[in-house]
């Protein structure tokens, strides 16, 4: 379905992509990456809006860059907020039917019944500077897939959404890959993700870092280890006895002598003891954290081995 | 489990004065239009015209100087490019040194019509149109206004970046050239002569910029979409200049001149009739004489103030 | 080209053309040339020759109208997709990005072509001195015409290639020259669309007499079928140079910023 090798995307000095090879069967798949990750670019080159600076791709056996053909079979739905205050929800999808070569009562039927789909029978004929951003959503996604493309290119979808909206999406796009059809959703919330598809692909900083399941990441998740920001005085003393016990796998140490970040698989080992060592080295602790996310953990870890580290 | 102070927490650094938070907005401003590449360009070829400004104070200065070289090819030149008749050109070849104050002030006017009265129109073309249109697009307001900032504050921000980039063109390149015209001279009497010239360089770039800014900015205001702002600025001035000059072209065909009121028709040479009085070269020095164009351009800036106003209080109301 | 699509483009195009502040923009374009020459009437009397109001309506309307109302068009057709970050859905279409290039610029041509025509045909209530209405109404529209295909597509290709200040740059291009340039006596002003237009009229209808330096500008330099074969040449030269710009520019990074 979709294939690069060595693909890089240069916008003068930045990079959006570095140096990405991957191979796509037929499938749906959830790109996953924190903001700025070269998510969207890589959608751009995949949907042919932007050309690669170096190596080659195909989707759908087509270079995709200006190929007519191939915009015919795939739908896509940009991050973007649309912004035609003054045009009906209605005439806007039946326009970019027409678009798409379709005549204008085929494009009114098809335009019609996609919006109808997503539950904007009634919304569809008022002008979208009313719509919610929910509604607005749903309109983006529906001339997504009005064409009925055998693969759809969503980036960032649930944004905006409330939990209802959020739910009606998932369902949308759950059938949509039970009919069999391909499907590529970029996010960079893990769970929005692993409700429609239980294959990943995992960017950051251009880089495509992992791919697999969810148990799969999940495995990695569980196997990284947790990290405890601690700013204390003594912070030697403190990081010496929590090595001697063994309950950490690596210490770092950030401002001088009063920053403290323990890398470790028993986090919860690690806080029980924590009272004990304190009494015992006679270090007074000013602040104490856990590391963020387990997902900006994961990309921590991952973009560390890519750099050879461990 | 991370503990938080959640309590408030007051901003124990240096705060910036309330007096000059206006300044804020507008060094932001001013930055963003730095960043427009076109911005540049036209500021470099707005100085363009300085040059001839600086030439034509030194070739006054020596034509004063070594009358001979006046007399053969600088004087006629000058009395040749002048408009205000015979009576200028004898009193012009008659003795020079008089007529400084009346040629040099000549010459900044000029500067101030022609070439930068042009490129004003461009430039603030280029900046004016977004500077508030992407406000209310982005409902930007409800961040500014979320701060301790005024709207007053607000628009005196936004219109000091439209000032600073027109004074960066008109008042301090004339300013400098009319140093370098000193500068350049024979004598330092040149400057009792004309010691006013800075003052009125000054009136006159107030007389510009202040309606035109501010018209500019009201037109903003009134849309999301920059086209529709950059249109309207461009129109402004193209349908008066050409009202004026089809009206002037019909008193011609029919062996006329065209009574003066009507440039009030066009903000380009209401602007001209007004700064033509700053520099003392209008057929009176009465303030009377030029009242209906003050008055209009008066009436602009008010106007525009309080499109201003409303729009930025309610920028969803149109 | 799909001409499907760059009709689905024009059609879409000019509904959305059909909102009250567009209209209110058509209607005060269409209403100033009428305006100004009911002025001329009121201040000069019927006494102006025929030359100088066919001159003064030439100036007005395949000059003046016709470069405003493609100036708020044609110039930004693609910035206001950008702008309003809709380009993206535009440019994945089967119909191609030459299509809605296409589309949005007979949008603009008609747009501007029918605020002229009605200029016209209301400006000829007070054009008095032509002994023959018809002929000028004829002539003035037949120039409307040419003046808004080769002006609409040079501001196109303004508006591809300069996209962000397309508005300003093709201000100065039009001042420098159209306005400027167009003036000189010499092989330059060949280069602009005011030449070939001065020149269809000079054929076309008597311009002599005019008052100034503006009798010199009508010279019948060369058949009227030479200048509208430059025209629609140019026409046709200067949108294959603004859908080969656009077909291979990444338009995505722009809209990003």
């Amino acid at each position: 379905m979709i294939h690069l090798e060595n693909v890089t995307k240069l916008y003068g000095s930045v990079m959006g992509v570095n140096d990405v090879t991957m191979s796509l069967a037929a499938n749906a798949y959830g790109l996953i990456g924190p903001n700025g990750s070269g998510k969207s670019t890589l959608l751009n080159l995949i949907t042919g809006q932007l050309r690669p600076t170096l190596g080659s791709l195909s989707v759908l056996g087509c270079d995709p860059w200006n190929n007519r053909e191939m915009f015919r079979r795939i739908g896509v739905c940009p991050e973007r907020d649309l912004l035609y205050h003054d045009v009906t929800g209605f005439d806007w999808v039946r326009y970019l039917l027409e678009l798409n070569g379709y005549g204008r009562a085929e494009a009114a039927k098809r335009a019609g019944q996609a919006l109808d789909q997503l539950g904007l029978s009634e919304a569809m004929r008022r002008r979208m500077g009313g719509y919610s951003r929910g509604m607005r959503q749903r309109t983006k996604l529906a001339q997504a897939l009005a064409h009925e493309p055998e693969l759809l290119i969503l980036d960032e979808p649930f944004n905006g959404l409330d939990p209802l909206g959020r739910h009606a999406m998932t369902e949308v796009l759950r059938q949509w890959v039970r009919d069999g059809k391909g499907l590529l959703l970029a996010s960079h919330i893990l769970h929005e993700v692993e409700a429609v598809t239980d294959s990943f692909l995992m960017i950051c900083s251009g880089r495509l870092l992992a791919s697999g399941s969810a148990e799969e990441v999940h495995a990695l998740l569980a196997d990284v280890p947790a990290e405890i920001h601690i700013r204390c005085q003594g912070a030697a003393r403190l990081a010496r006895q929590a090595v001697e016990e063994e309950l950490v796998q690596a210490v770092r140490f950030t401002d001088g002598d009063e920053g403290l970040v323990l890398s470790t698989r028993s986090p919860a080992a690690v806080y029980a003891r924590l009272p004990q060592w304190t009494d015992d080295t006679n270090v007074r602790i000013h602040e104490l954290r856990s590391s963020g996310e387990s997902l900006e953990t994961l990309f921590g870890s991952l973009l560390r081995i890519h750099r050879g580290g461990s | 489990m991370p503990i938080h102070d959640l309590g408030y927490q007051t901003w124990e650094g240096r705060l910036v004065p309330e007096a000059g938070r206006w300044w804020v907005i507008t060094q932001t401003g001013m930055r963003l239009a730095w960043r427009t590449r076109w911005v540049r360009r036209l500021m470099l070829v707005a100085w363009m015209p300085a040059i001839y400004l600086g030439a034509g104070f030194f070739a006054f200065e020596q034509m004063v100087a070594h009358p001979e070289i006046g007399r053969g090819i600088v004087g006629p030149l000058y009395a040749w490019s002048w408009q205000t008749g015979e009576s200028a050109r004898e009193m012009f070849l008659g003795n020079p040194s008089l007529a400084r104050h009346d040629v040099w002030a000549r010459l900044l006017l000029m500067f101030f019509r022609y070439p930068q009265g042009t490129l004003i129109v461009l430039l603030v073309g280029l900046i004016a149109p977004p500077l508030i249109a992407q406000d209310v697009r982005s409902r930007a307001f409800t961040l500014y206004f979320s701060r301790p900032l005024t709207r007053i504050e607000y628009i005196f921000g936004k219109l000091a970046t439209l000032w600073a980039y027109v004074l960066l063109i008109t008042t301090i390149p004339a300013l400098l050239s009319y140093l370098l015209g000193v500068l350049l001279s024979p004598e330092l009497n040149v400057v009792a002569h004309t010691w006013d010239l800075p003052l009125k360089i000054v009136a006159a770039s107030a007389v510009l910029v202040i309606p035109t800014t501010t018209l500019a900015l009201a037109i903003s205001s009134l849309t999301t979409e920059t086209r529709y702002a950059s249109f309207a600025w461009f129109a402004v001035w193209a349908v008066g200049w050409v009202t004026y000059i089809v009206l002037s072209l019909t008193a011609l065909d029919s062996g006329r001149t065209l009574d003066r009121k009507w440039t009030l028709v066009s903000l380009y040479h209401t602007l001209g009739i007004v700064q033509e009085w700053v520099f003392g070269l209008g057929p009176s020095p009465d303030f009377d004489q030029i009242l209906p164009w003050a008055a209009l351009l008066a009436a602009i800036t008010v106007v525009s103030l309080v499109v201003l106003f409303r729009r930025v209080s309610a920028p969803m109301r149109m | 080209m799909d001409v499907r699509a760059t009709l689905a483009v024009f059609r879409f195009e000019f509904r959305r053309a059909l909102t009250p502040v567009r209209l209110a923009f058509w209607l005060g374009l269409a209403c100033f040339p009428p305006a100004l020459m009911a002025l001329i009437q009121y201040q000069a009397g019927p006494s102006l020759s025929a030359s100088l109001v066919t001159f003064i309506l030439f100036v007005l309307i395949p000059e003046v109208v016709c470069l405003m109302g493609l100036l708020l068009w044609a110039t930004p057709a693609i910035h206001a997709e950008l702008e309003g970050r809709t380009w993206s859905y535009l440019a994945i279409r089967s119909g191609g990005k030459g299509s809605v290039l296409l589309g949005k610029y007979l949008a603009a041509v008609v747009w501007t072509a029918l605020a002229a025509w009605l200029a016209i045909s209301v400006s000829m209530l007070f054009a008095a001195p032509m002994g023959n209405i018809l002929r000028l109404w004829t002539v003035l529209t037949v120039l409307v015409l040419f003046s808004s295909l080769a002006y609409g597509a040079l501001y196109v290709l303004l508006g591809v290639v300069f996209l962000r200040r397309a508005m300003m740059i093709t201000v100065g291009y039009t001042l420098i020259f159209e306005m400027l340039v167009g003036f000189i006596p010499a092989i330059i002003n060949q280069f602009t669309v005011q030449y070939h237009l001065r020149g269809m009229l000079a054929r076309w209808l008597p311009m002599d007499n005019l008052p100034g330096i503006w009798g010199g500008l009508f010279q019948r330099t060369a058949p009227a079928g030479q200048h509208i074969f430059i025209l629609l040449a140019a026409t046709v030269g200067l949108l294959t140079v603004a859908v080969a710009i656009l077909h291979r520019r990444e338009l995505v990074r722009a809209d990003d910023n």
